[in-house]
């Protein structure tokens, strides 16, 4: 945890920097009872961030019980899975309005099985089948939730 | 009040709202027991089904999957020896060494009895304690409530688990993420980058379903290769007797008791609830070293904290407005897309939702009741269902839900982002948690400071001369600082014992 430990306090005091520059731009409204502005919270907020991050910073050296995993220990091969899954819903967001709602998802919910090697045909088919439809019958029809319907609508 | 209480019960009964209710405890069971998907999870994803319903139905819906998901955990910690949610993690020790012994079917019943009482007891606490303290509450102005979200603020260094400054920063991470889109008072746009679609704010529940189902997906998708089934074990039919459950009895209610006052501190939720009932229970136990070994003790105890935590954390929420914990603050936001605002005025303004909520919790628990003792044998095939079918699922109603509630496809990019943060996030061992606490609780802190401001002509005296706001405040403080003391303590004994081994 120590690598982590290490470039989360960096991300984070860098993120309050970044946070403080941003809030100079927020202009002061001319309201005469407005005693303190929009940009007095986020930077407050901003500097505890800061201070914090610092503090984790410091006892991280300082905490001999710390794990020394090291980040690649934590960035592994594991991860393959998720970040297809990650790219997959990707891909499933940007053709959706083209595809619309139900191609979209019951392609979506194929992929996935697929990439989980799942290959009992009867869960390829039933599963994005069943799951697409109930879902879009009980948005559409039962909460009036109109789902995107793209070029092909039903 | 008996009143009131009896036109809840009134309101539960109607067949609609008796269904929604039987739904959301069975949903709540089974979403409870698979391992993985934790309670908070559970009313994310589920969160959205609500939104065509009236504040009532919808209320109740989600307190069923509440009250069924904590007792769910408990399932497959007793038959897997996996809780299904963290707070069933301390059955695990006492239920799955009865499993082994053959008697699953007792630790299984002794779970929901216990479950059962906590979520009774709980509630009637709830019903007693709340409506007097929505009535203190209601002296309240903007400097209370500006103390009362700082407290609020505060307890997320209690809950971070191992490190909370880690938690600390996750809540500053939460807090920014609140600012985002008009500013409360002048409108001004912050943080919005010049997009349109910013400028309301990131809307809570996508963010919501992104960091609990949406990240909860990616992180089962680690291991959903390798998944392996647990060989099945036999068991004997005979469930707790008479005799068992008299003697257990005791513990129960104590547990009970503790896991309600437990909810009802903002920020600590079911999962701290059961591991220190469980430890108050072996401590007083006159036989403590059988702990761990199949003792039904060790069973009732943690189930009935758990379940007890369900009425406890709806105290603050529903007289304060503050989140007990992280599905009671999804709840919060289910209260405000309803029109509701949560809050001591709730208890004069809309009676008959906090009464029909009261009435649905009672019936609840007698539903999960008889639900689980029935469902003995059924649970079983409800946590044979592999991953590799539920994570698919669960991301198909990540989408809708995130999608519905403005029926706007940036939504769905919001809760696709912020799982992918929730997930590395999880990867460095950073509570997810304390961000939701923070959006809730950071809008009601700014607004009210600001408000508080305005009331006293820029002075900052409101910090000091009210008594009320100064208690607030002193509690914020020595929360942080006792949280500190703790982790260091904790760090000191961990090295100690390091050095004992070593040498």
């Amino acid at each position: 945890m120590k690598q982590a430990n290490i470039i989360t306090s960096i991300i984070f005091i860098l993120f309050g920097f970044w946070i403080i520059y941003a809030s100079k731009s927020f202009e002061q409204t001319f309201l005469s009872d407005n005693f303190i502005g929009a940009d007095f919270f986020p930077r407050i907020m901003a500097i505890i961030m800061i201070i914090l991050a610092v503090f984790l910073l410091i006892t991280t050296f300082y905490d001999k019980t710390l794990k020394d995993t090291k980040i690649s220990d934590i960035l592994n091969k594991k991860m393959k899975l998720p970040i297809a899954g990650t790219f997959v819903l990707i891909v499933y967001l940007l053709v959706m309005e083209f595809l619309g709602f139900i191609i979209a998802t019951i392609a979506l919910n194929l992929v996935l099985l697929l990439i989980f090697r799942v290959k009992k045909l009867q869960y390829l088919v039933l599963v994005p089948l069943l799951t697409t439809i109930i879902i879009y019958y009980a948005f559409s029809n039962f909460l009036m939730v109109p789902l995107p319907q793209g070029l092909f609508s039903f | 009040m008996l009143g009131l209480l009896f036109e809840g019960l009134k309101t539960t009964f109607q067949p609609q709202i008796f269904f929604v209710l039987l739904l959301g405890v069975a949903g709540g069971i089974a979403i409870g027991a698979l391992p993985g998907l934790t309670a908070t999870t559970g009313v994310a994803v589920l969160l959205p089904l609500t939104f065509g319903m009236d504040a009532t139905a919808a209320l109740v819906m989600l307190v069923g999957v509440y009250i069924g998901a904590i007792y769910g955990g408990s399932i497959p910690a007793i038959l897997l020896k996996t809780p299904g949610t963290p707070a069933g993690a301390a059955t695990v020790l006492d239920g799955y060494s009865l499993t082994t012994q053959g008697e699953a079917a007792k630790a299984l019943s002794m779970a929901t009895i216990a479950s059962f009482t906590g979520g009774m007891t709980s509630t009637i606490m709830l019903i007693t304690i709340s409506p007097i303290l929505a009535n203190f509450a209601l002296k309240f102005s903007a400097p209370e409530y500006f103390a009362l979200a700082v407290f609020g603020l505060s307890i997320i260094a209690s809950i971070s688990g191992t490190n909370p400054i880690k938690g600390l920063l996750a809540g500053f991470f939460g807090l920014f993420i609140a600012t985002v889109g008009m500013d409360p008072i002048t409108s001004l746009p912050r943080f919005t980058f010049g997009k349109l679609a910013l400028l309301n704010g990131f809307a809570v529940i996508p963010v919501l379903i992104g960091l609990f189902a949406v990240a909860e997906a990616l992180v089962q998708m680690e291991k959903i290769l390798e998944e392996e089934y647990a060989i099945k074990t036999k068991f004997k039919k005979a469930i707790i007797s008479l005799k068992e459950l008299i003697k257990v009895a005791p513990t129960m209610l104590k547990s009970a008791l503790l896991g309600t006052f437990i909810g009802a501190v903002p920020g600590a939720g079911a999962d701290i609830a059961a591991f220190t009932a469980y430890n108050e229970a072996r401590r007083s136990s006159k036989h403590p070293e059988k702990f761990g070994t199949g003792v039904l003790e060790g069973i009732a105890a943690p189930e009935a904290a758990n379940n007890g935590v369900t009425g406890g954390a709806l105290v603050p929420l529903l007289t304060l407005g503050v989140p007990g914990d992280a599905v009671a603050a999804i709840m919060l936001g289910a209260l405000i897309i309803q029109g509701l605002q949560p809050g001591p005025l709730l208890f004069q303004k809309n009676a008959d939702v906090v009464y029909g909520l009261f009435g649905a919790m009672l019936i609840g628990n007698i539903l999960m009741l008889t639900l689980g003792l029935l469902g003995i044998k059924v649970f079983g095939k409800i946590i044979e269902i592999p991953k590799k079918i539920i994570v698919p699922i669960i991301i198909s109603l990540s989408i809708v839900g995130a999608y519905a509630m403005n029926n706007s496809i940036f939504d769905i990019w919001v809760a696709l982002a912020f799982g992918v943060i929730g997930y590395i996030m999880q990867k460095i061992e950073m509570p997810a948690s304390p961000i939701v606490l923070a959006i809730i609780l950071g809008p009601m802190a700014e607004t009210n400071l600001r408000k508080a401001m305005l009331m006293y002509q820029g002075d900052w005296s409101f910090l000091y001369t009210r008594p009320i706001t100064v208690v607030f405040l002193f509690l914020a403080v020595f929360s942080v600082v006792s949280s500190y003391v703790r982790m260091q303590k904790s760090i000191k004994n961990a090295a100690g014992s390091e050095q004992e081994s070593n040498s």
